[in-house]
């Protein structure tokens, strides 16, 4: 162990002083019981509701049986081609396409010192859409299932990384600078996106709003098979990020000068967030707040500290999407509602509210 | 005062260090030495090149010619972590966009330690130690962007001190302090160089540079004048040339340092 001079002056001036745990991680053990448990119970929901429910204990036993246990509880044939086939591989999507989304949103507003940052901020949304506008009218979604999915997940991709790299120009990145282009790149692909619908034939523009607005309802289980490892190792790797990105909030030069190989950790954080947004974006299209909102939440439960805030944006932004799926196949069934509307519909006030509520708290002790 | 385990060489050391921005000379030349137990003072007027070069001597400043070495190594063969378990760098203003508490960013200084045997108990007690030291253990639990900018201020310092570092380069660590917390942790830092670290600050008022330094840098134009005990460098006729305004220099009333008084009328011929 290190002896430094402030462990010689404690021996020293020996003054007594323990100092209480802060109040966040009081309250953390019922805000992850209430994570948890909402994820499950939106997940069971979501096999369990739609044109037609299925009994919990049907559902159950389906899975068992896929699993190789038999519990021996009787479903018909069409219950289980609608939850085996139709809603479980759409339940995994969502679940996995919104924790990606929180736990990039939460890496980069924690990346970008920024509550208000969003993985649509980066590029990736207006990349992937896009390369999607772009491939619907070269005609390249008639190639197969996976071509507007990997366009889009491409596109995300690589504007991403242009733009990181555009702001890395000269040595070391500037992350306000990376935002700036962002913004600026993200209004340049939406007015390229309207001119490329201008002259697109009706069939093209369904196929591009469609993905615009978000949809879960192309979801088969190629798609989870698909992008579920790229979210997932996305997620483990953002998580081992947790403790660089508390130093990151203090600034880039503060973090290095607490040992951070901040350019290291930047494009690492930058480029998990583009891998878990864009395989969201390629399988469900565009859907919004979500990244924005499920770290907000979460920090009022949780605190900051991104070790506790990564996880529980995960799991919050899996809640969210669940939950707006579940509306977006029930609310007007058997007509389905677009995803990314219905985000937007629940997101902004809940925005509004937090805001509301974090700018009173702050007055309140005296922050401007 | 002194013990065997403590690195009393512990060196930060620029030469000939030049740094230039748009084809300005922001420091030209500047050699300076900074000694295991000692505080240099760095003091000069408004654009006089101190921050950068405390920015050079931290490393966020790459010169344009000259070296910054730690240890008799350039800082340029240091990988971040063994730099930041040698020095700390207390910044001029900290802004953080999130409410972590006062204490969770004092245990951020402990992030260089991460891993090693024992460190979550000896981080903790160290930042619960250095929140003693700088007077701020009332606000542990409150949100940091919440405290005012002396308490912010007091809070970085205690990052820093927690980072527990033989070398320490700060900015400016008594602005927004009241006099009682300038004192306070000028004291601190004083007795930190007597456990042999080896400290240079920024200092805007000369007059604590006067009663707390060893020795005191004082930069012109991006030059270092004079580097000398303070009773030298701060004498009048180095400063008035330099700050443009003549001072007058009276005894102490409790230390045998120097007092300096500033003289309203500028003297003719200066700047």
């Amino acid at each position: 162990m290190a002896s430094g001079p402030l462990t010689q002056l404690r021996k020293r001036r020996p003054e007594i002083t323990h100092v209480a745990e802060p109040l966040s991680r009081i309250r953390s053990p019922m805000a992850w019981g209430v994570l948890t448990a909402g994820v499950a119970i939106l997940a069971a929901l979501n096999l369990i509701l739609g044109a037609f429910d299925v009994e919990l204990s049907r559902v159950v036993g389906l899975l068992f049986d896929k699993a190789g246990i038999d519990l021996g509880i009787e479903y018909s044939d069409r219950e289980e081609a609608v939850v085996w086939v139709i809603r479980l591989p759409r339940m995994l999507t969502a679940a996995l396409v919104g924790a990606g989304l929180g736990i990039s949103g939460a890496a980069l507003q924690g990346l970008f010192r920024n509550p208000l940052a969003d993985p649509g901020l980066i590029g990736v949304s207006s990349g992937a859409a896009f390369a999607v506008a772009l491939a619907v009218i070269l005609g390249l979604n008639t190639l197969g299932l996976f071509a507007l999915p990997l366009a889009a997940f491409a596109g995300g991709l690589i504007l991403t990384l242009g733009i990181y790299a555009f702001a890395r120009r000269g040595g070391r990145a500037q992350m306000a600078t990376m935002l700036l282009v962002g913004i600026a790149v993200n209004a340049l692909l939406a007015s390229a996106i309207s001119f490329i619908t201008s002259f697109s034939d009706d069939a093209q523009l369904r196929d591009i709003v469609f993905w615009l607005l978000g949809s879960l309802a192309g979801s088969v289980w190629n798609f989870v098979l698909a992008a579920g490892p790229l979210i997932l190792v996305a997620i483990v790797v953002l998580m081992r990020q947790a403790g660089a990105l508390n130093l990151l909030t203090l600034g880039d030069a503060e973090a290095r000068h607490l040992g951070l190989r901040v350019e290291r950790s930047q494009l690492t954080i930058v480029t998990a967030a583009a891998l878990a947004t864009g395989a969201g974006v390629a399988v469900a299209g565009v859907i919004g707040f979500v990244g924005l909102i499920a770290p907000h939440i979460v920090r009022l439960a949780l605190g900051p500290d991104h070790r506790r805030l990564l996880p529980g944006s995960a799991l919050a932004g899996a809640i969210l999407v669940l939950g707006a799926d579940l509306g977006a196949r029930t609310i007007a069934a058997p007509a389905e509602l677009p995803l990314g509307v219905l985000t937007a519909i629940i997101g902004t006030p809940v925005f509004l509210f937090l805001i509301d509520r974090a700018r009173r708290s702050l007055a309140l002790s005296g922050w401007q | 005062m002194s013990t065997d385990d403590q690195p009393r060489d512990a060196v930060l050391r620029c030469e000939g260090v030049t740094v230039r921005l748009d084809g300005k000379h922001l420091l030209r030349d500047v050699t300076l030495p900074v000694h295991g137990g000692e505080v240099v003072a760095i003091v000069g007027p408004n654009g006089a090149g101190k921050t950068t070069l405390l920015r050079a001597l931290s490393g966020d400043v790459v010169p344009d010619a000259g070296t910054v070495y730690m240890d008799e190594r350039p800082l340029a063969d240091f990988d971040p972590r063994e730099l930041a378990r040698r020095r700390a760098v207390m910044p001029q203003s900290a802004h953080l966009p999130f409410l972590f508490t006062a204490r969770e960013v004092v245990r951020m200084g402990r992030a260089p330690w991460e891993g090693e045997r024992g460190e979550r108990e000896h981080g903790a007690r160290l930042t619960d130690y250095a929140m003693g030291l700088t007077d701020t253990r009332d606000y542990a639990v409150r949100a940091y962007p919440t405290l005012s900018g002396g308490e912010q201020s007091r809070v970085t310092l205690a990052r820093v001190l927690a980072q527990e570092t033989p070398i320490l380069l700060i900015d400016e660590p008594t602005a927004h302090l009241d006099p009682r917390h300038q004192h306070l942790v000028l004291n601190l830092v004083r007795d930190l160089a007597e456990e042999g670290a080896a400290i240079a600050a920024v200092l805007h008022d000369l007059n604590l540079a006067a009663a707390y330094a060893d020795r005191v840098a004082v930069l012109h134009r991006g030059q270092l004048a004079i580097c000398d005990v303070p009773a030298v460098a701060l004498d009048p006729e180095v400063l008035r040339p330099i700050f443009g305004i003549d001072f007058a220099l009276q005894p102490h009333p409790q230390l045998a340092r120097p007092v300096l008084v500033a003289l309203p009328t500028p003297p003719a011929g200066g700047e």
